[in-house]
């Protein structure tokens, strides 16, 4: 004796069964989806700033400097007023002032100055760089990126600026 | 297409005689609403786990970064307060569902042979349920779970012989702190997690290999299966409740209370499902105490376990077994009972009311301050920094206990509400030894200006009210300022001093930028630089650091754009403005 219901009830209940899992499911997917994707909705924020690096005196013209950049930053929650954001390559030429973002276009890894051949060089792939910055060599699909110097009281300003990695035009990322 | 693929899915996995082995499981009986708590359990487990995940994808278990990192879910991260909402209110639906499962086994007589590991392994579930409860509370480190644990914890220090010992390893050394939030992270994303898991699928398991227990009388020709007539009805139940809790998720208050501060005043209660055992506590002085904390819970789940060996009977009647159900019946009626008066207590203490306005104060302030962002040094240095809540705390330990401000504290000096404000400045001038002034301070030698006429007043108002001005402060009147200045210069300076001249006659207090900053740190940390020998206040400098003073002056002077306590007695003042003084005329 089987008190099993008719074949129409048992379908109708199996579809509330799957409706009422499906909403369940939605409850908790639809914030925790838009929770995932929340980096995706948020603007960029403050992109480039001019950050003071040091005497106009202490630069010379032969080879580049790297100068460490620090600034204010909010990450996420944590708000700081000095971080290192970045490294720039900063030289004198006559009376102007050569300021190369040092992360490669690359990948993102910092590049080095090779002072016997005058050039930048990049530790992981291979790109290379003249002292301007200018390619000459490696997987790099632009030159390294240059930033806008000014002088002020006798020291360097940067306005320092991060693009995006592998693309050829320069996209500021921050 | 579908079908081929499927069947080569069939060949290789062989899914659906597992789908249809656990969709097909015969209900001796009949499907019942009776049976659907557990799977509301297992659904309210899987949000969980779910939302869990996610939380973990954005905390930090760190006393610096754990409210932080709370703070930004629920106020920065899209879906985030959502997401914690599900989290929070699950947890309370998951204890609810928990208690009506436990007593819906107990009544049906589930817990007899041969279901008796059944109902043991769902004792240890429930404690792991409580472990899960407890660990979860103290995460967002807040005053709340920062206390409430802190309380628990003392508990388990309370434990005879080894209670020490196992309160110093729940704590994670001698101090409660960082080792605790990470000890009490791992706990709950961790370890609970995990044995519950294992737990419950070794529930389900002996579950589905002894069948649910039909009611005593039921009729046992009647059979149903699982798919999909108790399915349905799980489905449905599980729905609901988890309908219930997104909708207190969605409506519900940001949970989140002021940082955890160790030092900050704070009445803690347990989170409501352990409200009863706290209540308990208050009726248990000294030794007694024990009794509440370890013996009495010790009793009842002793009891809970020993009931399939007490009941022995072959009827599941729940007539034939009152006395073995009525200690759970006893044990719910006390429960309720308790923590309805420990709700009931707390609604009638005027204490604790204010208590919750005051916590409720600082956790607004702080998250509006984490809004600009949180210093490295976490959300107490955050707080250390704001001028309104460092600048209070120091103000009520510091000053409170001679000077009022909304309020406030004692009567002995100048109420601050208002002060540097129009109103307090022009109500100095009116009646200086008003109580609320300088009536009961040595400083009493000034006579009442109104005299001068109200037009008068109102300018060297303006001009001493002026003195305090800065960049960002709504402007005041220039002109009149000036008028001030020149009545300041005839009328007051004989007594006061004002940038390093007057005073000829009388000593009387230096106003030079009166109730400026500058001003009032000079007053805090030397009050003889501006009342000399009138001067009854005690010089702070050396005592408060001069971060807290500049913190308590900035505080202070906010009082300038407040409303004063007592208006000012315009009436004091000459009906008919009196002429504009001749010059030297002493006052």
């Amino acid at each position: 004796m089987s008190s099993e219901p008719s074949q129409s009830r048992r379908s109708f209940l199996g579809m509330l069964s799957v409706a009422g899992s499906a909403v369940i499911g939605l409850i908790v997917a639809v914030p925790g989806a838009s929770y995932v994707i929340d980096p995706l909705l948020r603007s960029a924020g403050k992109k480039g700033r001019w950050v003071r690096l040091g005497d106009l005196s202490t630069f010379g013209e032969d080879h580049p400097v790297s100068v460490p950049v620090e600034g204010e930053q909010t990450d996420a929650w944590t708000k700081s007023d000095k971080v290192r954001l970045g490294m720039v390559w900063i030289r004198k030429k006559g009376d102007k002032i050569v300021a190369l973002n040092a992360e490669c276009p690359h990948l993102g890894c910092k590049v080095g100055y090779e002072r016997d051949h005058k050039k930048f060089a990049c530790p992981c792939h291979e790109s290379s760089f003249s002292q301007e910055g200018d390619q000459l060599g490696g997987p790099a699909p632009r030159s390294l990126d240059p930033l806008e110097t000014r002088v002020v009281d006798g020291k360097v300003e940067v306005r320092f600026v991060r693009y995006r990695a592998q693309v050829k035009e320069r996209v500021e990322v921050g | 297409m579908l079908t081929k693929i499927t069947d080569w899915l069939d060949n290789r996995t062989g899914y659906r005689a597992m789908m249809a082995h656990a969709l097909d499981e015969e209900i001796v009986g009949g499907a019942r609403w009776a049976y659907v708590f557990g799977s509301a359990l297992l659904a309210i487990f899987i949000c969980q786990a779910v939302t869990g995940l996610l939380l973990m994808a954005t905390y930090v278990p760190s006393t610096e970064g754990a409210w932080a990192s709370v703070y930004y879910i629920q106020h920065k991260v899209a879906g985030g307060a959502m997401v914690r909402g599900l989290h929070h209110y699950g947890a309370q639906a998951m204890m609810i569902v928990l208690g009506v499962h436990l007593m819906q086994v107990a009544i049906y007589g589930a817990y007899k042979a041969p279901r008796e590991v059944t109902w043991w392994i769902g004792i240890g579930l429930l404690h792991i349920v409580q472990g899960l409860a407890l660990t979860g509370y103290l995460l967002p480190w807040d005053q709340k779970g920062y206390w409430a644990t802190k309380v628990a914890t003392n508990i388990a220090g309370t434990i005879p012989v080894v209670g020490p010992q196992i309160q110093t390893l729940i704590v994670g050394g001698g101090d409660y702190g960082q080792a605790t939030l990470t000890r009490f992270y791992v706990l709950h994303v961790g370890v609970l997690p995990a044995l519950l898991a294992l737990i419950v699928v070794a529930h389900v398991a002996m579950f589905r290999r002894n069948g649910a227990t039909p009611p005593a009388g039921a009729d046992l020709t009647k059979k149903d299966r699982f798919w999909p007539a108790q399915m349905f009805r799980d489905v449905a139940f599980s729905a609901l409740v988890v309908g219930a809790v997104a909708l207190l998720a969605a409506g519900g208050e940001s949970h989140l209370d002021a940082p955890a501060d160790p030092s900050g005043d704070y009445h803690p209660r347990p989170e409501w499902y352990f409200l009863f055992l706290f209540q308990l506590l208050k009726y248990l002085p000294g030794a007694l105490e024990l009794l509440g904390t370890i013996i009495l819970p010790g009793l009842a789940v002793g009891f809970l376990f020993m009931l399939p060996f007490l009941d022995k009977g072959q009827s599941r009647r729940v007539r034939d077994r009152l006395p073995w159900l009525a200690p759970i019946f006893a044990g719910v009626l006390g429960i309720v009972g308790l923590t309805t008066q420990a709700f009931s207590d707390d609604a009638h203490d005027p204490v604790y009311q204010a208590s919750t306005v005051r916590s409720k104060e600082r956790a607004e302030r702080a998250i509006a301050l984490a809004g600009s962002g949180i210093p490295v040094g976490g959300p107490l240095e955050m707080l250390r920094r704001d001028p309104m809540t460092r600048g209070a705390d120091v103000y009520t330990q510091q000053c409170s206990s001679c000077h009022i401000l909304n309020g406030e504290g004692e009567r002995e000096a100048p109420d601050h509400t208002g002060f540097g404000s129009r109103d307090w400045i022009l109500g100095v001038l009116l009646d200086p030894d008003a109580d609320h002034y300088f009536g009961t301070t040595e400083i009493s030698d000034m006579k009442p200006m109104g005299k001068l006429g109200l037009p008068a007043l109102k300018a060297v108002t303006e001009y001493l009210h002026s003195l305090g001005h800065e960049k960002n402060d709504p402007a005041f009147d220039a002109a009149l300022a000036e008028q001030g200045k020149t009545v300041f210069s005839n009328k007051c300076m004989r007594c006061h001093v004002m940038d390093g001249e007057g005073a000829e006659i009388f000593d009387g207090p230096d106003l030079t930028d009166y109730a400026s900053r500058t001003w009032i740190e000079r007053q805090i940390k030397n009050p003889e630089t501006h009342y000399g020998e009138l001067n009854d206040m005690p010089k702070f400098e050396g005592d408060i650091d001069d971060h807290d003073i500049r913190m308590v002056t900035s505080y202070l002077r906010q009082q300038r754009f407040a409303k004063v306590a007592t208006p000012p007695k315009l009436s004091a003042a000459a009906a008919t403005p009196a002429p504009e003084p001749a010059k030297g005329e002493d006052e």
